[in-house]
C-alpha cells in the first residue's frame, strides 16, 4: 500500500514535471507569437499612418481647386454657390400637371370615385398649391390667394435652382 | 525489529541460582535500550538539522543568484501580458471637426556620421554634397577626417535620398528612425496649427515638441500616452477653412492689402470654425521669427489673435447695445449729430456731414461718430468700461493658443470723457478681431457672454448675460438695416440675410497720430439675421479700392465686398440653405411698441 502510494506521488510529479515544463515552453512561444503580432501591428499602424497622410495630402483643398480648374473643360466644376443648394420641397414635380378645376371634377367631393384612389390624387394636387414648408409664414398665408395652383416659382432662389435644374443635361 | 526483552528468563534463572539481584540484569538492559534511543533521535535531529541548513541555503542562494542576474543582466522592455489598446505614435494626431487630417505623423530617418568608421571620408562627402546640394563637400570632408567621432548630418530625409545614402556604401554613414511632424494641408490654418520641432535627440529617437500654436499649447496632451492615441479634434472645418482663405487672399491682392484676417465663429458654442490671417507660411517648414523690425511684419504673426487693432465704428454696437439694454434711448430717439462736435481742444468730425439730428437707427445705419459719442456720453466711462469688460474687450482672449496672451487689448492710460467718447465709435482701445468676433456673438446670441474656443464642443455655452435678449433682438434688426440701406449695402448675400457694422480706422502712427491714407478696414458680420448662427469678422491691412478714378479705402467698399463674397461660398458649406428672411422686421415693430 505504502509501496503504491510512493510510485503514484513520484509518477504524478514526473507528469506534472512533464506539464509545467510544456507549459512553460508552450508560453514562451505564446509570447514570442504575440511580440510578433505587436510588431506587425505597430509595422501596419505605421503604413495606415503613411496612406492617411498620404491621402491626406492628395485630397488637400489646394490641389483639387487646381485640379478642378485645371480639368475644367471636361468636368465644369464650380465652387459650391447657394443657388445650387435647396429643398427638395422646393422642386414643383413636373408630373405633376394640374387640371382645371372647372373641367374636371374634384375627386375628393365625386362620391363616384372609388374609394381607394379618392386619398390619393387631393394629396398630389395639395402638395403643388402650397409654397414650400421651409417659407414664413406670413408668405404662406399670402400665397395660394393670388397664384394659381400649378405653382410657378416665385422667389429668385427657387427661380435660379429650377433653370440650374434644366440646364443641367 | 526484535526488542530485547528487559528481564531475560535463562539470566534471571541463573541469577537467582547465583544469589545475586535479577534487578540489575532489568537495569542494565533498560541502559542499552536507551541507549539505542538516544543515538537513533539523535541522528534523526542531525538529519533534520542538515535538511534545514540546506533549504535555507538553497533559499538564500537562489535569491542571491536572482539578484546577481537581475544586477548584472541589460534591462529588458518589460512584457506587458495583454495588449494595449493601440500602439500609440509618439504624438496624437489633429484632426478637424469632421476627422480630417490637420497633422499627423510621418517615420522618416536621420543621417548622422562616425568619421572613425568611414572608410573613404572625402569621396563620401562629395557624394553626399551630391545628394544634399545644400551641404558643403568641403567643410563635410574637414568634419569627416577631423577628430569627431560623431556628427549629424540630416535631421530629416526621404526615403529617396536614404537610397541614395545607402549607395554611397560607406559603413561610417548611418541612420537613425525618427518620427516627423508631416502638415499634409501646407499652410493651410497655419496660424493655429503652429509648427513642431525635435527637441532632445538621440540616435535611436527624438522628441517631438510643438513649437507654436496648438501644437504648444497642447504639447503634454497631444504626447500624452494615456489618451491611447486618440487625435485631437479641433473646431475647425477644412474645406470652410480653406474657402475662407481663398476668399480672403483673392480679397487682399484685389484690394492691395499688406494684411488681412477673418474669423468665423458659432455664435452658440464659441466654436472656431474658421480663423485665417494673411499672409501665412507653411508650417512643415516654419520660417525664422525676425529679429529686426515689427514682429507683426512676419508671417509668423497671427493678425486674428495677435493682432490688436483699433477697429474703428464696428464698437458703434456696443454703445448702440449699452445704451438700448440700459433704457436710455429707443431706436427712434433722436440724437445731435452735428459735425464736427467740439470737445476741449479736439474735434469729433464724421465722413460726411449727416444734418443735425439723427434717429438712433440712422446713427449705426449711416455710422455718425458724433451721434455715437453723444450717446457714449449720456452711459458714461465707467458703466461703458464695466460692459466692454463684460464682453471681454479688455483682457487677452483665452483661445488655446500659446499666442492668446500675446494679443493683449491696448487700453486708454485713463479712462477720461474723452477716451469715452472716442472708444464708443472705435479709437482709443485695440482689440484683435477675436475679441471683436466674440463680443458680436455674446450680443447677438441673445445676450449672454461667449468664449472662444478652438476644440470641437457640442455644447452650448450658458455664460453670463450681458445683454436683455429683446436687446439682442432690437440690435439685430438695426444691423440689418446698416446691410440694407447703409454703409455694408455690398454685403448684402441674397439668401442669407446678412447684418453687420463696417468700421474704417486710420492707422495710428509709431511716432504718434494717425496716417491719412492707411487704415483698418473692418466688416463685422452675423448671419442670417433673424435667427443668427454664425459671426464673421474680416479685416483688411491698408486696403485701398482702385477700381475707379478716386482711391476708395472706407470698408462699405473694401472689406464688405470680400466679406460677401465669403458668405456666399461658406454658407452652404456650413449647411446653411438659402431662405428667404421674414419680410417685416419683429425687432423694429416691437421696439416701438
Amino acid at each position: 500500500m505504502r509501496n503504491l502510494f510512493f510510485v503514484l506521488s513520484a509518477a504524478l510529479i514526473v507528469g506534472l514535471a512533464f506539464w509545467a515544463y510544456r507549459e512553460n515552453y508552450r508560453t514562451q512561444g505564446e509570447v514570442a507569437e504575440l511580440r510578433a503580432l505587436q510588431n506587425e501591428i505597430g509595422q501596419l499602424k505605421e503604413g495606415l499612418g503613411v496612406l492617411d497622410a498620404e491621402w491626406a495630402y492628395l485630397n488637400r483643398p489646394d490641389r483639387l481647386r487646381e485640379l478642378a480648374d485645371a480639368n475644367f473643360a471636361r468636368l465644369k466644376l464650380l465652387p459650391l454657390a447657394p443657388e445650387q443648394f435647396g429643398d427638395v420641397a422646393q422642386v414643383p414635380y413636373p408630373s405633376v400637371t394640374t387640371p382645371d378645376p372647372a373641367a374636371t371634377p374634384d375627386p375628393a367631393t365625386d362620391p363616384a370615385t372609388d374609394g381607394t384612389a379618392a386619398p390619393a390624387a387631393p394629396a398630389l394636387t395639395a402638395e403643388a398649391a402650397p409654397p414650400p414648408p421651409t417659407e414664413p409664414a406670413k408668405k404662406t398665408a399670402k400665397k395660394p390667394a393670388k397664384k394659381p395652383a400649378d405653382a410657378a416659382p416665385v422667389d429668385p432662389i427657387l427661380a435660379a435652382t429650377i433653370a440650374a435644374l434644366e440646364n443641367t443635361p | 525489529m526484535i526488542r530485547t526483552p528487559l528481564r531475560p528468563l535463562a539470566r534471571i534463572l541463573s541469577a537467582r541460582a547465583k544469589g545475586e539481584n535479577p534487578d540489575a540484569i532489568e537495569q542494565s538492559n533498560r541502559r542499552d535500550r536507551h541507549e539505542v534511543m538516544r543515538d537513533r533521535s539523535r541522528a534523526k535531529a542531525e538529519g533534520r538539522l542538515i535538511l534545514l541548513g540546506l533549504s535555507f541555503a538553497l533559499g538564500f542562494g537562489a535569491i542571491g543568484l536572482r539578484m546577481g542576474m537581475t544586477a548584472a543582466a541589460a534591462p529588458s522592455e518589460p512584457q506587458a501580458s495583454m495588449s494595449g489598446p493601440t500602439i500609440a505614435a509618439q504624438r496624437a494626431d489633429i484632426v478637424d471637426r469632421k476627422g480630417r487630417i490637420l497633422a499627423t505623423n510621418l517615420v522618416t530617418h536621420a543621417l548622422y556620421a562616425q568619421p572613425k568608421l568611414m572608410v573613404d571620408p572625402v569621396g563620401a562627402a562629395k557624394k553626399l554634397a551630391a545628394i544634399f546640394p545644400d551641404l558643403d563637400a568641403d567643410q563635410l570632408a574637414k568634419d569627416f577626417t577631423g577628430a569627431r567621432k560623431f556628427l549629424w548630418i540630416k535631421r530629416k530625409i526621404s526615403p529617396e535620398q536614404m537610397q541614395a545614402v545607402h549607395e554611397i556604401g560607406d559603413p561610417g554613414l548611418l541612420f537613425g528612425p525618427r518620427e516627423m511632424r508631416l502638415y499634409p494641408n501646407g499652410a493651410l490654418a497655419s496660424h493655429i496649427l503652429g509648427g513642431a520641432s525635435f527637441g532632445r535627440e538621440g540616435v535611436d529617437s527624438a522628441e517631438v515638441i510643438g513649437t507654436a500654436g496648438i501644437e504648444k499649447s497642447y504639447d503634454s496632451w497631444l504626447r500624452d500616452p494615456a489618451n491611447g492615441g486618440a487625435p485631437l479634434t479641433l473646431s475647425l472645418d477644412l474645406t470652410v477653412q480653406s474657402t475662407v482663405e481663398e476668399v480672403l487672399a483673392g480679397g487682399m491682392k484685389l484690394m492691395n492689402a499688406k494684411g488681412a484676417a477673418a474669423v468665423l465663429m458659432d455664435i452658440h458654442t464659441g466654436e472656431i470654425v474658421s480663423m485665417a490671417s494673411l499672409p501665412d507660411f507653411d508650417p512643415n517648414d516654419r520660417p525664422q521669427p525676425l529679429l529686426k523690425g515689427s514682429p507683426s511684419d512676419s508671417p509668423l504673426f497671427n493678425r486674428a489673435v495677435q493682432g490688436v487693432y483699433e477697429l474703428g465704428s464696428t464698437y458703434k454696437l456696443f454703445a448702440l447695445a449699452q445704451s438700448l439694454d440700459l433704457g436710455l434711448v429707443t431706436p427712434q430717439t433722436i440724437v445731435d449729430s452735428r459735425s464736427p462736435m467740439i470737445w476741449g481742444r479736439f474735434k469729433i468730425r464724421d465722413f460726411h456731414n449727416y444734418g443735425p439730428r439723427l434717429s438712433v437707427t440712422d446713427v449705426i445705419v449711416k455710422s455718425s461718430n458724433v451721434g455715437t459719442a453723444h450717446i457714449a456720453q449720456m452711459i458714461g466711462g465707467d458703466r461703458q468700461k464695466a460692459f466692454l469688460g463684460s464682453l471681454g474687450l479688455l483682457e487677452p482672449t483665452p483661445v488655446e493658443l500659446i499666442e492668446a496672451p500675446t494679443g493683449k487689448p491696448l487700453l486708454p492710460r485713463k479712462w477720461s470723457e474723452l477716451s469715452t467718447m472716442t472708444i464708443s465709435y472705435g479709437h482709443g482701445l485695440s482689440d484683435s478681431p477675436l475679441h471683436l468676433a466674440a463680443a458680436y456673438a455674446s450680443i447677438v446670441n441673445g445676450g449672454t457672454k461667449v468664449t472662444p474656443t478652438l476644440l470641437k464642443t457640442d455644447r452650448v455655452q450658458q455664460g453670463p448675460r450681458v445683454i436683455s435678449e429683446q436687446t439682442s433682438a432690437t440690435v439685430r434688426g438695426i444691423l440689418r438695416q446698416v446691410v440694407v440701406r447703409g454703409t455694408a449695402s455690398y454685403g448684402d448675400v441674397p439668401g442669407y440675410s446678412v447684418a453687420g457694422k463696417t468700421g474704417t480706422a486710420d492707422k495710428p502712427l509709431p511716432t504718434g497720430g494717425y496716417a491719412k491714407d492707411k487704415v483698418i478696414a473692418t466688416f463685422a458680420s452675423f448671419f442670417p439675421s433673424y435667427a443668427p448662427k454664425y459671426v464673421l469678422i474680416v479685416t483688411l491691412d491698408e486696403p485701398v479700392e482702385t477700381g475707379s478714378t478716386e482711391a476708395r479705402r472706407t470698408a462699405g467698399w473694401t472689406a464688405v465686398p470680400v466679406a460677401a463674397e465669403m458668405i456666399r461660398r461658406i454658407g452652404p458649406l456650413l449647411g446653411l440653405r438659402p431662405e428667404v428672411e421674414p419680410p417685416a422686421d419683429p425687432a423694429l415693430t416691437l421696439a416701438s411698441n
